[in-house]
C-alpha cells in the first residue's frame, strides 16, 4: 500500500515537472485543458492518497474502532502503513483543505472587490476607455466581463492594432480564462509543486488569446507586430519599475518574446506524444489512488468480519 | 453615479444604432470609441467624420461614426473644432487624468490577487527589449 502511495505520489509530482514543459509543444487551447485537468485530477489523487492513509490510524483510536464495531488488535496487527505515515498524512489532510479553503476565498473575495469597483466605470458588457497616459490593457470578468484600456495604450497603437488588443482581450472574457486559472490557482495553493503549471496556464491563456485575435483579423503578423509595439511602448513609458498590481505572471519567462515567435511560427499543430504523456501521468496517479483506496477498504473489511465474530462469540 | 447611468444609456443607443445597420458588425461602442481614437491619434489632423469614416475602412456607417465622435466630445477626450466649415473632430491631450484613479482603484483591486484580470503584454527584460527592437526594425515598422 505505502508503494502504491509513492507511485501515486511520484506520477503527481511528475505531472507538476513535466506538465508546463509539455505544455508549450501543445496547441493552447488542449494545453489549458490538459494542465488545469491534470492540476485538479492529480490534486485530488494525492488528497484522498492522504485520507486513506490518515484513516488507518483514526480507525485505531479506540473510540472510533469500538463506534465501528472494529477489533483494535487486529487493525494493528494488520496495519498496511507504518505509524508515522499514517499520523503525518492525517496532520497533512487537515492543513491542505484550509489551505485550498482559503485560497478560493481569496480569490473570489478580489473578485467581489473588483467587480465593485467595476461598476463605476460604466460601459457594461463592452469596453471601457479610460484616460490615463499610463498604457494599460486588459480584461476583467468582473460584472459580467469588461475590457479596460486606456489613451495611452491607444496612443501608441494603429487602429488595426487596436482591434487586434481588444480581440485578444474579448477571447479572455469569452472563454473564461480567469476561472481556468483560479481553479489552478487553488490547485497550487494545496500542492505547491503545481506553481510552474499555474504560470503554464496564464501562458497558455494568452496564447490562445493571440491566436483567437489573429483569426479575427486574418493576420498573424499583424497580432505579433501589436505584442511588440504594445510591450515596447508600456516598457519606454513605465520603465524598469515594477508596475502597478504586477500580477506576476510571465515577467520572468519571456511571455512576449515567445508569443511573438509562436504567432510567426505559424498556427500550432497537434501534438499526439506530448498529449499522451500528460494524460497517462494523471490518469497512473488516479489509478494508483483507487489502489490505494482498495487496500484501505481491504484492510477494514478484514478487521470489521472478524472483530464482528468475535465480539459475537463472546457475547 | 449620474455620468454612469448617462453613459450606460447612451452605449444602449448606440448598441441599437449599430445593430439596426449594420447587423453582422455588431460591435461593443467602447470597442468604436478605441478604434475611433486610435484612428484621430494616427491622422495627427482633425478629421470630419466622413474622413474618419473613410480612414477606418470597416464600413462603419455615418452615423455611427458621428455618435461615437459626440459621446468621446461629452467625455472630453476628444475636441470639436471647424475645418473648411465642417464639423471636425481631434484628441484632446491629456491634461488631467480623468481616468487615472478608476484606473488605479482596478489595480489595486487586483494587485497581488492572482489572476482576477488578463493584462495584454508583460513586462520586459532588457534582452526581451533589444529582441523585440531588432525584429520590429528587420520587418520593417
Amino acid at each position: 500500500m505505502l508503494t502504491m502511495c509513492l507511485l501515486g505520489l511520484g506520477c503527481a509530482a511528475a505531472f507538476a515537472g513535466t506538465a508546463p514543459w509539455l505544455a508549450r509543444r501543445l496547441p493552447p487551447r488542449t494545453a489549458i485543458y490538459l494542465l488545469v485537468g491534470g492540476a485538479v485530477l492529480t490534486t485530488a489523487a494525492v488528497l484522498s492518497m492522504l485520507a486513506f492513509l490518515g484513516a488507518t490510524v483514526l480507525v485505531q483510536l479506540p473510540l472510533v474502532a469500538t463506534a465501528g464495531d472494529w477489533s483494535p488488535s487486529l487493525l494493528h496487527a494488520t496495519d498496511p502503513v507504518p505509524r508515522w505515515v499514517a499520523v503525518c498524512s492525517l496532520a497533512l489532510l487537515p492543513a491542505a483543505l484550509v489551505t485550498g479553503v482559503a485560497a478560493t476565498v481569496r480569490q473570489l473575495a478580489a473578485m467581489a472587490r473588483l467587480r465593485r469597483v467595476c461598476r463605476d466605470l460604466g460601459g457594461a458588457d463592452g469596453v471601457v476607455v479610460l484616460e490615463s497616459d499610463r498604457p494599460e490593457a486588459f480584461a476583467t470578468p468582473a460584472g459580467g466581463g469588461r475590457v479596460v484600456v486606456t489613451t495611452g495604450m491607444l496612443r501608441c497603437l494603429h487602429t488595426e492594432e487596436v482591434r487586434v488588443l481588444i480581440a485578444h482581450e474579448r477571447s479572455h472574457l469569452r472563454h473564461r480564462h480567469t476561472l481556468w486559472l483560479m481553479a489552478v490557482q487553488v490547485c497550487a495553493a494545496i500542492n505547491p509543486l503545481l506553481r510552474n503549471v499555474v504560470t503554464a496556464v496564464g501562458h497558455a491563456a494568452e496564447r490562445w488569446a493571440d491566436e483567437d485575435a489573429a483569426a479575427a483579423v486574418g493576420d498573424r503578423r499583424l497580432v505579433a507586430r501589436t505584442l511588440a509595439r504594445a510591450a515596447l511602448h508600456v516598457h519606454d513609458t513605465v520603465g524598469c519599475v515594477a508596475p502597478v498590481g504586477t500580477l506576476g505572471l510571465g515577467a520572468v519567462d519571456s511571455a512576449v518574446v515567445s508569443r511573438v515567435r509562436a504567432l510567426l511560427d505559424g498556427p500550432p499543430r497537434r501534438q499526439v506524444a506530448a498529449t499522451l504523456a500528460l494524460v497517462v501521468l494523471m490518469v497512473s496517479a488516479l489509478s494508483w489512488a483507487a489502489g490505494v483506496q482498495d487496500r484501505t477498504d481491504d484492510f477494514f473489511d478484514a478487521a470489521h468480519a472478524r472483530g464482528v465474530a468475535t465480539h459475537s462469540r463472546a457475547g | 453615479m449620474n455620468e454612469a447611468s448617462q453613459m450606460s444609456r447612451t452605449s444602449r443607443i448606440n448598441g441599437v444604432d449599430v445593430a439596426g445597420q449594420h447587423p453582422s458588425e455588431r460591435r461593443p461602442a467602447g470597442a468604436l470609441e478605441a478604434e475611433v481614437l486610435s484612428a484621430l491619434w494616427d491622422a495627427g489632423v482633425p478629421l470630419t467624420p466622413t474622413q474618419l469614416q473613410e480612414r477606418m475602412r470597416t464600413g462603419l456607417a455615418y452615423n455611427t461614426v458621428h455618435t461615437v465622435l459626440t459621446r468621446l466630445c461629452d467625455k472630453g477626450v476628444v475636441a470639436r473644432t471647424r475645418r473648411a466649415g465642417r464639423a471636425a473632430y481631434q484628441p484632446v491631450q491629456a491634461q488631467v487624468e480623468h481616468g487615472a484613479a478608476q484606473l488605479r482603484a482596478v489595480l489595486d483591486a487586483a494587485r497581488d490577487r492572482g489572476e482576477v484580470l488578463r493584462r495584454f503584454v508583460d513586462t520586459l527584460t532588457p534582452q526581451e527589449e533589444a529582441a523585440l527592437r531588432a525584429w520590429l526594425r528587420e520587418s520593417g515598422d
